[in-house]
């Protein structure tokens, strides 16, 4: 052991003998990246422009500032025209070229991603897929670089749901809920209504939604196939029916009820409707969420005076093994719980005095960190890897979604249709 | 199976064989045993007339002959008695001879007797001095051994301990030069940073760090605690040839960065004046 | 401030009220001319006029007429508050003793929130709100099948503006008697 010791204290020795330079600071930024549209041989031009999609989304990120096409030295379509020193010359860190063909009507995608400041190919792939899917590609594309680059999933191959509010004329709204890939492109409206529709939220397959809808006078719940449209009632009890919310099983909801005289948090078993009381307060409790180990869930409550989210531990069968527990404790007014997959992270409106702003909450530490600084924000819903808060919030005059980095350095506008954009929903990944 | 039978066969066949033998010289007459010789015949007695004077004469001679008779017969007597006496005497002093013999016998074998006594005991003794002299040579062997043993156990220890002291002092000496070695590297790293403190070396480190925080693009999964370092070489241009990390934080992601933000940094800035050129830089990328 | 406090001061407040309301108010003089006179539902349309009866009223339901008290039909709150304002209890009393009087009648409480916050919990809030003057109703004499209550959180905003102002009109509980 000693001649250990020994060993490293002379390797240690030998290895200080010249100038050495502390770096502390660093710039924060998104990485300078290059993506060269993508060859293509076929006639006319193809489907989708995959360069454009895959730079978009890495700009959406905020992690990556993709290079203007204008400005790009070369369009290299193969690895071996690559010249890494016109990379370097224009200050782009990383590379991405690739090749679209058209066989048998499908497209074949190649692509590949240069580190150009070491000369080295980081990854390099080839897919296919038909013209329907070629957006598809192009997001998986993303994601592949995505991870290359940052060591974290990407999730750009994911969907949100919304709520659309329109004017249609002086006191008539159209509300729609609608479900778009996550940049926002494929816009599809699954439900026109000409009442209020809420609190949209995914099932852990990504195939179903469930949202709160007003067409029947009142508050009610809805479950409903995205795909097929067909669609069910699972809560229509006297009083409020809301804040619907999947357990990671898919088999049953947890929701808010106020049939036995104010709001309380219930869990209903999808197969057989059976419904176990969660809470018991005289205060309002709304907006479960459940923990990913489906034995706990989250919630808003304001026994306390005020709005604050307290988490309820839970048995085998759903039961509450004890009394809620209070999580939040800066602020005067903490709502909209919104858990990180990973368990680790919750997202929430973070109120004092008159502004209401996204905040972290890191669980571990308790280090609460704001994440935005406007003052209407609303439904923050994270993406499925962590990254990103997605949330809606008031600009000038319009309801508008903005994600923003989980750390809270970059933040992008979603920029979608007309009309007020509200109660975001980020969907989980796909299994495909 | 048949051999177990073969002796009594043989048995059966001996038996048979001296049965027939015995049978046959029981069949055999035996010779009778001759009867007993003569009986002694007796003789008649025969009557005769006898002469007075012959018979006086045969009386004086018988008188004569007994009173000689008697002479011989008391000579015998007396000599029957001497020799009788004589006998006695012989056998007396006979007697008187044996029982001393048988005394000196005795004698002897008592004397013999005690002196194997005697020699037997000394032999007894002899041999239980023996034994002891044996089990007092084994007590010592014994002894000894122990002693031997330890003293060799004692030596081994002090063997050991010896060694242990010496090996530790070597290593204390080889500390104490690793030690020596470090002090000279403290005195030539003071004097190094001597140098570097003075102002143009301040200047030039300065010029070096701040094209390379320029170019350090610090990804948003960089920790607080996480530190990592990396050794360049450069031409005297400023260009930099070589980028090795010696120490990574762990986290590929944030190497990477740190190894882009050096090459970036190519050509580094020159030193105020030449001699302060470095051609070995070490970055140590820490964040805090 | 929690329901519990709410409570005493409503059931105090509303002590005081009826200590204070002994006398009567010219304000009630259309529902007892009501009790006379037309029935339920007929619009007005100044039909019949007013000189059988007093007060110079015209229209034969109070609810239908813009002058009566029970025109108005909104409640209004503080911000993140269930409590009832003394404004807010005259105008409930004052629909309370005309339903409490006319079981036939029936009316809906909807309970309303601005826009600030969460959602849900607006909705939470909403309900609150109308379940407050739910209880003030029934305390004055209103049958519970006579009152039914539903948020709509802060779904339907009456003013649109992002400003006090708006958010002021936004935190209310109507009342909404079917048919009027």
């Amino acid at each position: 052991m000693k001649a250990l010791l020994l060993i490293c204290l002379l390797w240690t020795t030998t290895a200080q003998a010249r100038l050495s330079i502390e770096i502390t600071q660093g710039m924060e930024g998104s990485m300078p990246i290059a993506v060269v549209p993508f060859g293509w041989s076929g006639p006319g031009v193809p489907a989708q422009d995959v360069a454009a999609i895959i730079s978009a989304d890495l700009a959406r990120s905020g992690q990556f500032a993709p290079l203007d096409v204008a400005r790009l030295p070369q369009h290299p379509v193969d690895g071996r025209d690559v010249n890494f020193n016109l990379w370097r010359g224009v200050g782009s860190d990383s590379l991405v070229i690739g090749r679209l063909e058209l066989r048998d009507g499908r497209y074949q995608v190649q692509f590949q991603l240069f580190d150009t400041v070491r000369g080295v190919q980081l990854a390099g792939y080839t897919m296919q897929a038909d013209a329907t899917r070629l957006r598809r590609v192009a997001h998986q594309i993303a994601d592949i670089i995505y991870q290359r680059l940052t060591g974290q999933r990407g999730a750009f191959d994911t969907h949100i749901a919304y709520v659309t509010v329109e004017n249609v004329e002086a006191g008539k709204r159209r509300f729609r809920l609608e479900v778009a890939d996550a940049d926002g492109h494929n816009e599809q409206v699954i439900l026109t209504s000409g009442q209020p529709l809420m609190s949209p939220t995914w099932a852990p397959d990504g195939r179903r939604l469930a949202y709160v809808s007003f067409e029947g006078g009142r508050s009610m719940i809805y479950l409903q196939d995205v795909a097929s449209g067909k669609r069910q009632k699972v809560a229509e009890f006297a009083g409020i029916n809301s804040a619907p919310d999947f357990s990671p099983d898919g088999l049953r909801l947890a929701l808010t009820l106020s049939r036995d005289g104010n709001p309380e948090i219930y869990v209903i078993e999808l197969g057989s409707g059976r419904q176990i009381r969660v809470t018991r307060h005289w205060g309002i409790d709304t907006e479960p969420v459940w923990a990913p180990d489906g034995r706990s869930l989250y919630f808003t409550s304001d026994r306390g005076g005020r709005p604050q989210i307290y988490r309820v531990q839970l048995d085998q069968g759903g039961r509450p093994t004890e009394e809620p527990r209070r999580v939040t404790f800066e602020g005067s007014y903490n709502a909209s719980p919104a858990l990180s997959a990973d368990g680790k992270r919750l997202a929430m409106v973070h109120g004092d005095g008159n502004r209401f702003r996204i905040a972290v909450l890191e669980l571990d530490s308790g280090v609460l960190r704001v994440l935005t600084d406007t003052r209407l924000d609303e439904s923050p819903s994270f993406a499925p890897n962590g990254a990103m808060v997605l949330y809606a919030t008031e600009v000038g005059d319009r309801g508008v979604l903005e994600a923003v980095s989980a750390d809270g350095r970059a933040r992008q506008r979603l920029g979608l249709t007309k009309g007020d954009v509200r109660e975001p929903a980020w969907s989980p990944f796909f299994g495909e | 199976m048949s051999g177990r039978f073969v002796p009594y066969g043989w048995s059966l066949l001996l038996h048979a064989v001296v049965v027939a033998l015995l049978g046959v010289s029981l069949h055999a007459p035996a010779p009778r045993p001759q009867p007993a010789a003569a009986q002694a015949e007796a003789e008649p007695i025969q009557a005769r007339a006898v002469d007075e004077a012959e018979v006086q004469a045969e009386v004086q001679r018988l008188r004569e002959e007994a009173q000689q008779q008697q002479a011989q017969e008391q000579a015998r007597r007396q000599k029957l008695k001497d020799e009788e006496r004589q006998a006695r005497e012989a056998r007396q002093r006979e007697e008187q001879r044996v029982v001393e013999l048988k005394r000196r016998a005795e004698e002897e074998q008592r004397q013999r007797a005690a002196e194997r006594k005697a020699k037997e005991a000394a032999e007894q003794k002899r041999l239980a001095d023996l034994k002891k002299a044996a089990e007092e040579a084994e007590r010592k062997r014994v002894a000894e051994e122990k002693k031997a043993r330890e003293l060799e156990a004692r030596r081994k220890q002090e063997e050991e301990a010896r060694k242990k002291a010496a090996a530790e002092a070597d290593l204390k000496a080889k500390m104490a030069e690793a030690q020596r070695q470090m002090d000279a590297e403290a005195q030539k790293r003071a004097q190094e940073r001597a140098r570097q403190n003075s102002t143009l070396m301040q200047q030039y480190v300065a010029d070096i760090r701040n094209k390379v925080e320029r170019n350090w693009l610090r990804p948003p999964s960089a920790r607080s605690g996480m530190t990592c370092t990396v050794l360049v070489q450069q031409l005297p241009t400023g260009d930099v040839v070589s980028v090795r990390i010696t120490r990574g934080s762990g986290d590929a992601v944030f190497d990477r960065s740190v190894e882009i933000a050096v090459h970036k940094a190519t050509p580094l800035p020159p030193p105020p004046v030449p001699e302060l050129w470095e051609r070995e830089i070490e970055f140590i990328f820490e964040v805090r | 401030m929690n329901s519990k406090a709410l409570w005493a001061v409503g059931m105090s407040s509303l002590l005081l009220v009826a200590c204070g309301s002994l006398e009567e108010r010219p304000e009630d003089v259309p529902v007892e001319e009501r009790s006379i006179g037309a029935g339920d539902g007929v619009p007005a349309d100044g039909v019949e006029t007013g000189g059988a009866q007093l007060g110079g009223e015209f229209g034969a339901s109070p609810l239908t007429d813009p002058a009566s008290p029970l025109a108005k039909r909104v409640i209004y709150f503080a911000f993140d508050s269930s409590e009832v304002t003394p404004e807010g209890r005259d105008l409930i009393s004052t629909h309370a003793r005309y339903l409490a009087q006319h079981p036939e009648i029936s009316v809906v409480l909807e309970g309303h929130a601005d826009e600030r916050g969460s959602r849900e919990y607006n909705l939470a809030l909403g309900e609150r709100r109308a379940k407050a003057v739910e209880r003030l109703m029934t305390l004055q004499g209103v049958a519970s099948n006579q009152l039914q209550v539903i948020s709509f959180g802060e779904e339907r905003p009456v003013a649109f503006a992002h400003d006090d102002s708006a958010w002021q009109l936004n935190r209310r509980v109507e009342l909404l008697y079917s048919g009027y």
